[in-house]
């Protein structure tokens, strides 16, 4: 791979980090954070994304981000106070920002009508007269990566001699700059001759080392003028003495330097002085017209055998001290082989308990020990791949402030926990329902600001997104200070979609949740923002992909609450171990609400093999579980099995028919597609303590068999073409 | 026996194409990401030369410079100062803390090694 | 350069190794290094200096005069293509006499 469009990677990826920097720092000084590091961090966000957009000409996100960081600069400087208005626009502008980073990552073009609205927004804040000026394109241009062609050949034609006369003084050696360096560098623009001037050099005793006492003059001839001449010496400017004097072109200046000269030193000085230095030898002559980007002149290299044995030698040193960057390949090739330890583990100590050794036995003792060990590598193995949940919480005041401006509502949101941390492959699928549900809390939780002021409240809604850890799950709440769900509405839309009796008694819990039933919400009743054909259910039915749960709990006028609850890890999972027909299969205890013992006078069968069961006020299906698998062909007497209440997607209850509950425990989870094939009613497999392979429910694939016979088969068409 | 840059930037992506360009033409690169880091490599590497940039948290190029000079070992590193301000007053101050030269942000390869061999052998 | 117009070493003359690296650091040690030679005559080995900077160059051509000031012989002998090549730069070829063979 071209190294140039590695670091092109490198770049976008760190802009994405300097994004969420810039907003972070924004966003705690609108809460009202002055700390100057804050301000500084903001600036530096911006200021690190115009240095690497500089790099790769970048142009209007290099100009976008000038005059950003202007506006930063001033208050950083003090002369632009943080105001509300101010960070309003500043935010603003950090959207554009990362519209135009994401724009040129990809090849696009922003909305340009937009950054330039911003731009002047910007320049109002800044010092008078700020624009883009001070580092204008052709600056960039000049200094941006681009073929040696370009910059070698451009020296112009100067002809004759120039005499150098230079005297350091000891600040230019205490800045770790070298005369004899400078010299050299004259050698490169034409043959020198060099006088060496040590008149003012005392003798050994009371010599101060590091004091300057030597001088030079020096003739260049070559095609150098005056500005190259200079330019040698840009660095030591004000730390030498430094004429650049012509010499010879006319006759007058022609006898100058010999009449300058002191006659007795050039004869003291005659076996040293006077000596000419060849310009240094080129290797190759110097155009490259055809070079590669980013290729160095080649007369700077040392030989190429040392070039060649470095980048080994300096990726030994680690780069930062605190962390290091793994491919996720291998550390899931970890999670995977621990979760064979465990389960070996599990067997060992089974087949020690089989084999009869006493629990206080040496052995026993030490398979204990080994258990909690193996308990320890796999929590510490799983928390390499976990990630504070900030990630995706980090793109929510983006979304947020847009959904406020699209709705007219003003709205604050409020970050807590966002340090966190659940597996990387859960936080990837939390973005998609977490998006949704801020829509929809801004969009429909929250009234408008008229309506805000009727009930006494402050005129900006409030939504919550918080994170937290809970028994082993990560819990996350969005919670809006709304007006709560309209309860009377939310049964009149489920009464007119035909999902429910309109004389069903309900509960307010029962009604709340309709919300995430199938087909509650439609195009019609949802607004542009929250809706885009995405109800409730998809969010649902995400959550629980992800072996979570989702609860919603609402007061009226005081606003709504989304719990989810979620578990840390998708490799591991809580389950019930149950039997059917001398099957050991896991179910998710994620799904389960309770289990019982089903009575006879519970269960009505509605012929065929389909049964329901009462479970107090109402009734849910008995799906057989060994029959929904095929497992036997006569269905279970249900008194002679454990019914196990679940919830499916779409908050539909069933009763899951089964011979024997074993017990419940983590299982580590091992994918049948990978290793298999995908199996309808199925979702993945695991192995027991004691070998045994065991199968995990697919609950919502089971459940869809209650819904009509066909439905399994419907599904092994669809694994079958899909 | 090849040249050792350090170099100390926050800024991966600069970090890399300082890499990119100076193991290109043979030098030996290490880095560090900040002032501090770049103390801590000082006192392992002995770099013939250091880049810096200015404006970087924990501590920054001003300081970082300031610190190296106060060590007697250290005076003799040149050490350049990378700086987009075109900005007299940065590099003025960054002189006054003893840097050596500087380099123009966003550079390019040439220039850069340019300003290195002028003040490192 | 032949071989004839290399220095014969002075007999008996003590002989001081210069450092790999004669930056600004290298001054004040070196300065001590030659005083605490001086009143004899003085052989300066050049052979491992890979560079030499203009304060350590000072150092010595101040301890070549006062050498000379005082009647002694100093010689800088063996001197690396490196020494050579910077002292020619800054203005001395002399200080640098090439002891190598060469053809």
């Amino acid at each position: 791979m071209d190294p140039l469009e590695a670091i092109r990677g490198t770049f976008f990826q760190e802009c994405e980090e300097q994004l969420a920097e810039l907003e972070t720092g924004l966003l705690a000084m609108e809460n009202g954070d002055t700390d100057p590091e804050t301000i500084n961090a903001v600036f530096r966000a911006v200021h690190s994304i115009k240095g690497g957009a500089g790099a790769f000409s970048l142009e209007a996100l290099i100009r976008f981000a000038h005059v950003f960081e202007t506006a930063m600069d001033e208050m950083r400087s003090g002369r632009l106070a943080p105001t509300d208005e101010v960070l309003k626009t500043l935010l603003r502008a950090s959207d554009v920002l990362a519209d135009l980073v994401r724009a040129a990552r990809d090849g696009d073009t922003a909305d340009e009508a937009r950054s330039a609205a911003i731009v002047e927004e910007l320049k109002a804040l800044g010092p008078e007269g700020a624009s883009e000026e001070a580092e204008s394109e052709e600056d960039w241009g000049d200094f941006s990566f681009q073929p040696l062609s370009a910059v070698t050949l451009e020296t112009p034609a100067a002809a004759g001699a120039w005499q150098v006369r230079f005297r350091p003084r000891a600040d230019l050696y205490a800045k770790a700059n070298e005369s004899a360096l400078l010299l050299r560098e004259l050698t490169r623009l034409g043959e020198i001759v060099v006088e060496l001037d040590d008149s003012e050099l005392p003798d050994l005793e009371s010599l101060d080392p590091e004091a300057a006492h030597l001088a030079w003059t020096v003739t260049v001839t070559g095609d150098a003028d005056e500005a190259a001449i200079r330019e040698v010496f840009e660095f030591v400017d004000g730390d030498c003495e430094l004429e650049v004097t012509p010499v010879g072109g006319d006759a007058d200046a022609g006898t100058a330097p010999l009449g300058d000269l002191d006659i007795s030193a050039l004869l003291a000085e005659l076996q040293d002085s006077q000596v000419p230095v060849a310009p240094e030898p080129e290797p190759e002559p110097e155009p490259v017209a055809a070079a590669p980007v980013a290729t160095a002149p080649a007369r700077a290299a040392p030989p190429p055998t040392e070039a060649a044995a470095d980048p080994a030698a300096t990726h030994r040193k680690p780069e930062a001290g605190a962390t290091i960057r793994v491919d996720l390949e291998r550390v899931d090739r970890l999670i995977d082989l621990v979760g064979e330890l465990v389960i070996n583990q599990a067997m060992l100590s089974q087949r020690v308990m089989e084999a009869g050794f006493a629990r206080a036995s040496g052995v026993a003792m030490g398979l204990d020990e080994l258990e909690q060990l193996t308990r320890e590598i796999q929590d510490s193995v799983m928390a390499i791949r976990a990630q504070p949940v900030k990630s995706v919480f980090q793109r929510m005041p983006r979304l947020v402030r847009e959904v406020a401006a699209m709705t007219g509502k003003p709205v604050r949101l409020v970050t807590e926990g966002e340090g966190t941390e659940v597996d990387k492959t859960v936080i990837e699928r939390l973005a998609d329902p977490l998006t949704h549900m801020i829509r929809n809390a801004i969009d429909h939780g929250l009234e408008s600001p008229e309506k805000r002021a009727e009930a006494g409240k402050p005129a900006e809604g409030q939504v919550r997104l918080a994170a937290a850890h809970r028994s082993g799950r990560i819990v996350i709440e969005v919670a809006d200070d709304g007006a709560g769900i309209n309860r009377e509405r939310v049964k009149q839309i489920a009464v007119d979609k035909g999902l429910i009796a309109a004389d069903a008694p309900m509960s307010d819990e029962e009604i709340d949740n309709l919300i995430f039933m199938p087909g509650f919400s439609t195009a019609s009743e949802v607004s542009d923002i929250s809706g885009r054909g995405v109800g409730m259910d998809v969010v649902r039915r995400s959550i629980q992909a992800l072996g979570g749960r989702i609860a919603i709990s609402s007061r009226p006028g005081k606003g709504s609450t989304f719990t989810m609850s979620l578990p840390l890890t998708l490799a591991v999972l809580d389950g019930m171990v149950v039997s059917v027909e001398g099957q050991t299969l896991v179910a998710p205890i994620t799904a389960i609400v309770e289990t019982l013992l089903p009575k006879a006078s519970d269960v009505h069968s509605l012929g065929g093999h389909a049964r329901v069961i009462a479970i107090r006020d109402s009734y849910v299906p008995l799906i057989d579980v060994g029959m929904a698998l095929g497992y036997r062909a006569e269905p279970l007497a249900a008194t002679q099995g454990v019914a196990l209440l679940i919830e499916g997607e779409g908050g539909q209850r069933a009763a899951l028919l089964v011979d024997a509950i074993q017990g419940q425990r983590q299982v580590v989870i091992k994918s049948l597609e990978a290793n298999y094939r995908q199996v309808p009613g199925v979702a993945a497999a695991t192995i027991l303590g004691d070998g045994r392979v065991a199968l995990i429910l697919d609950i919502d694939t089971i459940v869809a068999v209650s819904r009509g016979a066909d439905s399994l088969r419907a599904e092994k068409r669809l694994a079958a073409t899909g | 026996m090849s040249m050792t840059v350090l170099t100390v930037d926050d800024s991966r992506t600069m970090r890399e194409m300082l890499r990119l360009a100076l193991t290109d033409v043979g030098y030996r690169v290490v880095q560090a990401e900040d002032g501090i880091h770049g103390l801590e490599v000082l006192a392992t590497e002995n770099p013939d030369v250091i880049v810096t940039d200015i404006n970087m948290p924990r501590m920054d190029g001003f300081g970082f410079i300031e610190e190296v000079r106060s060590d007697p070992q250290n005076r003799g590193i040149p050490i350049l100062v990378l700086t987009t301000e075109s900005d007299a007053e940065k590099k003025n101050r960054a002189r006054m803390a003893g840097a050596t030269g500087w380099i123009v942000k966003p550079f390019n390869p040439v220039k850069l090694v340019d300003a290195i061999r002028r003040v490192a052998a | 350069m032949t071989p004839s117009t290399n220095p014969s070493q002075t007999p008996g003359a003590a002989n001081l190794v210069l450092a790999d690296s004669l930056d600004l650091t290298a001054a004040a040690p070196l300065k001590a290094q030659l005083l605490a030679a001086r009143g004899s005559p003085l052989s300066v080995d050049a052979s491992g200096v890979r560079r030499i900077g203009a304060q350590c160059l000072q150092v010595l051509l101040a301890a070549r005069a006062t050498w000379s000031l005082d009647g002694q012989d100093l010689q800088v002998v063996s001197a690396s293509p490196e020494f050579a090549e910077t002292v020619a730069l800054m203005g001395c070829p002399s200080l640098a006499v090439v002891t190598a063979v060469q053809d």
